[in-house]
């Protein structure tokens, strides 16, 4: 009796110990996660598509192949090579092509004072982390002038004065990207008869007056005098030529040189 | 007749026992028998791996995949956690074996709760394992490969 009873309860320990395995089956996976830091690039130099370092104004303008040279760009997809320019006011970037050694981009210039002349440093930001070398290059400043329209003065009264203008619509027009300059408007045959219309071999007496606004006084027109915008794109211009009773018939006409500087 | 009542007595113990134990107990069919055992396997099928490329400098870098449970149970549970000891929860760097300064945080939906690695999440009653994960990286993190291994872990109950 006592070895059966020994027996029941050896196997019944048996059957509550083996209980908890035979509840629940298991299974295990494994996913891994992997990604990396990037080292920050190295940069030694910048050039333009001729090999310097200097962009040339007269935008809106694409600068093809500024290539930013260096060591440590990242290849990667998702590195998100970027270009840092500062000032970066009127400087885009675009096209951006990266070799381990090399970042190659286009950079566009906005036009007149919305990309300022002047010096820019550049670095490369790459998976969050930023060159700490740089490199410079320098925008180019530019300005082109549009001289007014032609002006037609018909008849000169020989005894009179006749004026005439090219405003508004008809004014001159100046395209730069520097914020001081200022534009002349002269003859600039500096002869004889600089300031005077001419027929021929022929002058006027009087020398043609010229000014820059309604209000102010005329300036003679020739080559050591004329008169000087500052600071403005529009150039309107307002002349007047007086007869003399010795000036020749004809048909007489003077250029009147536009000339921007900065 | 005093051994037989004994005997009897004893018998009914260890049918008492053997049925009050929790596994015969169990309404469910027994579907399946290994090793003497009777359960409902579960098979996990872990996220395929995620390469989160490279991870932004002081930015967040987002990534998913998706896994899968394969199981006849009706009642079953797949815990996810970074098992590994030292650094747990944290992506490891693969060459000199320092961790990441933040840990990896993972969920089971791209805009729900993101808890650590370490401390990981439940996925409860269903077979498909959409997986994210994201890595926050600081500026005082070292240059180089990283990685973690996600265990996923499924049971069945």
């Amino acid at each position: 009796m006592k070895k059966f009873l020994a027996i029941c309860l050896v196997l019944a320990m048996v059957l509550t110990i083996a209980i908890p395995t035979a509840v629940s089956a298991g299974s295990s996976d494994n996913a891994n996660v992997g990604g990396t830091v990037l080292a920050k690039p190295g940069l030694s130099s910048i050039t333009n598509g001729n090999g310097t370092p200097n962009l040339t104004g007269g935008g809106p303008k694409d600068i093809t192949d500024v290539e930013i040279n260096g060591t440590g760009f990242s290849t990667d997809s998702t590195a998100n090579v970027t270009i840092n320019v500062s000032p970066v006011t009127g400087i885009t970037t675009k096209d951006i092509v990266v070799t381990a050694t090399k970042v190659t981009a286009t950079f566009t210039l906005a036009a007149g004072t919305g990309t300022p002349a002047g010096d820019r440093t550049v670095t490369v930001t790459q998976g969050g982390v930023t060159s700490t070398d740089t490199v410079t290059f320098t925008v180019g400043g530019y300005i082109n002038v549009t001289a007014p329209q032609a002006i037609t003065l018909g008849v000169i009264n020989l005894l009179g004065t006749v004026t005439g203008s090219s405003t508004a619509g008809n004014a001159g027009a100046v395209d730069t990207n520097e914020t001081t300059y200022s534009v002349s408007a002269k003859d600039a045959n500096a002869g004889g008869n600089s300031g005077h219309m001419v027929s021929g071999g022929n002058a006027l007496t009087n020398e043609l007056m010229i000014k820059a606004a309604s209000g102010d006084g005329y300036s003679q027109s020739d080559s050591t005098h004329g008169i000087t915008y500052s600071s403005t794109t529009t150039l309107p211009v307002y002349v007047s030529q007086q007869g003399n009773a010795n000036d020749q018939a004809g048909s007489y006409s003077i250029t009147i040189t536009f000339t921007g500087s900065y | 007749m005093k051994n037989r009542g004994i005997t009897v007595f004893i018998s009914i113990l260890c049918l008492t026992l053997v049925l009050a134990s929790p596994a015969m107990a169990a309404q469910k069919p027994v579907t399946k028998t290994r090793a003497g055992a009777n359960y409902d396997p579960i098979t996990v099928n872990a996220p395929s791996d995620i390469n989160l490329g490279v991870m932004t400098v002081n930015g967040r870098t987002p990534g998913n995949n998706i896994g899968s449970v394969e199981t006849e149970a009706s009642d079953f549970s797949v815990i996810v956690k970074d098992l590994k000891s030292p650094y747990q929860g944290y992506m490891i760097n693969t060459t000199t074996g320092n961790p990441l300064s933040i840990e990896l945080y993972i969920s089971n939906e791209e805009h729900g709760i993101y808890y650590a690695a370490d401390v990981g999440f439940e996925f409860d009653n269903v077979k498909s394992l959409p997986f994210y994960v994201y890595q926050d990286v600081t500026s005082g993190d070292a240059p180089g490969s990283y990685s973690i291994i996600i265990t996923f872990t499924g049971t069945t109950k």
